[in-house]
């Protein structure tokens, strides 16, 4: 009766409250909407007036004067900068606030951007509102980018005529300058919760009587059932009025209970404990007899005690068997794993074996293949010995040509000094012909002189003569002949000269071939030593993957032996689990508390 | 000129000079001597012709160049050049000549007068000519001509 009271309670409790808080925070969203509205349109008006002020302060001709990128280092631009800092200061405006732009056909172009940077010329768009402003109404409106409210002010730039020559963009952040929602929720929260309290002070005064009556009606009917007697209840509860009646029936019940209650003991006794025995005989030892004072009592003290001891026995053999129980499960799973295990590593172990076995043929191949390497190195090694004495003969053989080229350039230039004298002594020779030559003559002159006398003698003049003549042509040839030779001597003497060039540089190459041919037998004999250390490391690892073969074939018995063992073991253990199955089963037929 | 009036000698001897390979005729007993080019001492104010003296045993002789008188070629005299001393009239002097090439007889009766047809440039100094087997034309001297030319004359003593 009264848990239900109590939920009702509940219940009604998370409603209200659920719906009061609906309507205070729609009240309080719908509060916080207005707020900022009239918020954005008075900042907004303010952007504008500020507009208007600082665009009352731009000389028109400087915003006149600035048209291209060009321009971003011109007078002018400075001016009109110099200008924006010094309102900036003195109205107070923020440092990001002022734009200048302006309408240009069909598009808008930045003049003065409030970043220093260049964006002379840059494309701006708010069209509707500049034409507004153009016109010379001050316009407003509320921009909005990087997620950041601003509120805008356009004013025109005029000159004395009249003629708007560009705008002036005034913009300030809201942020900051918004009401917080947190401050248009509180008013209608705090109603809510005033208004949540009420109803439940309300809900508990009235609720709380007819609870109160209703308990105690309740707490009077136990009572009688209890054979308890019953209580009056305050008068001004509801259902009080009942109690009358709880009176009577109280009264009634309270004669018929005497007589009864001694036969129902005695023979409540004998039936319990009855039951007891029985119980017993079936394995139940967890109830006790009820020990009472008489004979009764001392008999079921002494049974007691009996069930006592042997449930502790009992209780004893029963945690044995089921440890055993435990303990032969693990063992056999140990045991199958161990088999698995030993099966596995008997596998594995023969894999290994045929490998271990290639490894060593394989060895064995290395081994062979290594020798050989050798071998050919070795030979290898024979030829280039056998290259690097043919160089050195070679060598000898080329100085040999050298002293014999020397040699015969040393007579041939002997041949040459020969050849000079040889055609000086021509000269002399041809000298002495021209010589007999007129001696012949003037005697053959002096003979003609002499008249018939000198006839004969003249004949032998002109014999002389003829002979001079001779000689003296044959001196010529000789001296042709001797030219001719010592032309082919210079030729010879140059051919020589080559020849002995190039016997040099003969030897030079045949010595750099010896030095090549000693540094192949260096790297021969590196090879050949490789590959002996090759050979005799590739005999040892046959021994030792031999090793490992007969290893791994004994690893492989004991594996054997072991998975047998197991097996053996699992047999064992099978049994084992049986019988602790068996007497398990036996024991499980008593209850113990 | 020595003639043997016993017998009639119809051959003379001559020795054959080549001056500028041009073949000249002088009779031997006009010949001196031949000999090479010796050591030449120019003398000043005398005509081109007249190389200079010599000396020769130890007499001073005079050197004549006919090259300029027969306007021959005149190539630079060498070593090779020999000088005949000529004797004639009691007059002895020297002629360059490139070479000696003979001492042969002439029949003096193929020896010939020198026409007009001849052209020849020096034809006022010849005696004849004469047509060799082997040697060709051969021009015989007439030194009475030479050394009575204007340009050897005028340096004479005058008697």
């Amino acid at each position: 009766m009264k848990e239900t009271n109590k939920s009702i309670l509940r219940t009604f409790t998370v409603l209200s409250l659920i719906v009061i808080a609906i309507v205070s925070l729609g009240l309080g969203y719908f509060l916080h909407l207005q707020n900022t509205d009239n918020a954005r349109h008075s900042l907004t008006a303010k952007a504008v007036e500020k507009a208007a002020v600082a665009a009352s302060f731009i000389n028109s001709n400087l915003v006149q004067a600035v048209n291209t990128r060009a321009d971003y280092n011109s007078a002018a631009y400075k001016e009109l900068v110099s200008l924006i800092k010094k309102m900036q200061k003195n109205l107070k405006f923020p440092d990001t606030a002022v734009k200048i732009i302006r309408q240009k056909g069909s598009m808008t172009e930045v003049i003065l951007d409030d970043l220093t940077s260049n964006h002379i010329g840059a494309s701006f768009d708010l069209w509707k509102e500049m034409t507004a402003a153009a016109q010379g109404t001050p316009s407003g409106l509320t921009v909005e980018y990087d997620d950041n409210h601003y509120a805008a002010g356009l004013a025109a730039i005029q000159d004395s005529r009249g003629t708007t020559r560009g705008l002036l963009l005034y913009q300030e952040d809201m942020e900051g300058q918004m009401p917080s929602l947190l401050n248009s929720m509180i008013f209608p929260l705090l109603a809510g919760i005033a208004v949540f309290i009420l109803l439940l002070i309300i809900a508990n005064t009235s609720f709380g009587k007819i609870n109160r009556g209703v308990d105690s009606l309740y707490n009077n009917l136990r009572r009688l059932k209890e054979n308890k007697p019953v209580q009056k209840p305050d008068s001004d509860l509801p259902l009080s009025e009942l109690f009358p009646a709880v009176k009577d029936v109280e009264k009634s019940m309270a004669g018929n209970k005497e007589s009864e209650i001694e036969r129902e003991k005695v023979q409540k006794q004998m039936t319990e404990f009855l039951k007891i025995v029985n119980a017993a005989a079936d394995g139940d030892f967890t109830i006790n007899a009820e020990v009472t004072a008489g004979t009764f009592g001392a008999l079921a003290d002494s049974f007691n005690l009996m069930i006592s001891d042997l449930s502790e026995l009992i209780r004893d053999v029963k945690k044995s068997t089921e440890q055993v129980s435990s303990s032969t499960t693990g063992i056999l799973k140990t045991i199958a794993g161990m088999a698995e295990g030993a099966e596995k590593q008997a596998t594995q172990t023969e894999t290994i074996s045929n490998f271990a076995k290639d490894l060593a043929e394989l060895v064995k191949n290395t081994n062979i293949s290594a020798q050989r390497a050798a071998e050919a190195a070795q030979a290898a090694k024979d030829v280039a010995e056998q290259g690097s004495d043919m160089v050195k003969k070679s060598i000898n053989v080329m100085q040999n040509i050298r002293q014999s080229v020397r040699e015969a350039s040393k007579q041939v230039r002997l041949l040459g000094e020969n050849s000079t004298r040889i055609g000086e002594i021509t000269d002399f020779i041809s000298e002495i012909a021209s010589r007999t030559n007129l001696l012949s003559l003037n005697a053959s002159i002096e003979a003609a002189r002499a008249g018939e006398a000198g006839r004969g003698f003249s004949v032998v003049a002109d014999e002389i003569r003829n002979l001079a003549e001779r000689s003296s042509i044959s001196a010529e040839e000789i001296s042709k002949l001797i030219d001719d030779i010592q032309t082919g001597i210079s030729k010879t003497m140059e051919a020589m000269e080559n020849g002995t060039q190039e016997v040099a540089e003969g030897t030079k190459s045949v010595d750099t071939a010896g030095e090549v041919l000693r540094e192949i037998v260096g790297k021969v004999e590196i090879s050949t030593n490789s590959s002996i250390e090759i050979s005799t490391a590739t005999e040892e690892q046959t021994r030792f993957s031999e090793e490992i073969v007969s290893s791994l074939e004994h690893i492989a018995v004991i594996a054997k032996e072991t998975a047998e063992g197991a097996k053996n073991s699992t047999e064992s253990a099978t049994q084992m689990e049986a019988l602790s199955q068996t007497l398990e089963q036996a024991v499980q037929k008593f209850r113990l508390e | 000129m020595i003639k043997s009036s016993k017998t009639i000698v119809t051959e003379d001897r001559y020795s054959i000079l080549q001056i500028s390979e041009q073949n000249f005729g002088v009779e031997v007993r006009n010949i001196r001597e031949v000999l090479p080019l010796p050591k030449i001492t120019p003398l000043p104010n005398v005509h081109e012709s007249i190389l200079g003296i010599f000396s020769l045993r130890g007499q001073i002789y005079s050197l004549l160049d006919l090259r300029l008188f027969f306007r021959l070629g005149r190539p630079p005299l060498t070593e090779r050049n020999f000088v005949v001393v000529i004797e004639y009239d009691d007059i002895s002097f020297g002629l360059v000549v490139d070479k000696v090439l003979d001492v042969a007889y002439f029949d003096s009766t193929k020896i010939l007068i020198p026409t007009r047809d001849m052209s020849s440039q020096y034809i006022q100094y010849l005696s004849g000519y004469f047509e060799h087997k082997k040697m060709g034309l051969i021009h015989i001297l007439d030194f009475g001509e030479i050394i009575e030319a204007k340009e050897v004359r005028q340096y004479r003593y005058k008697e």
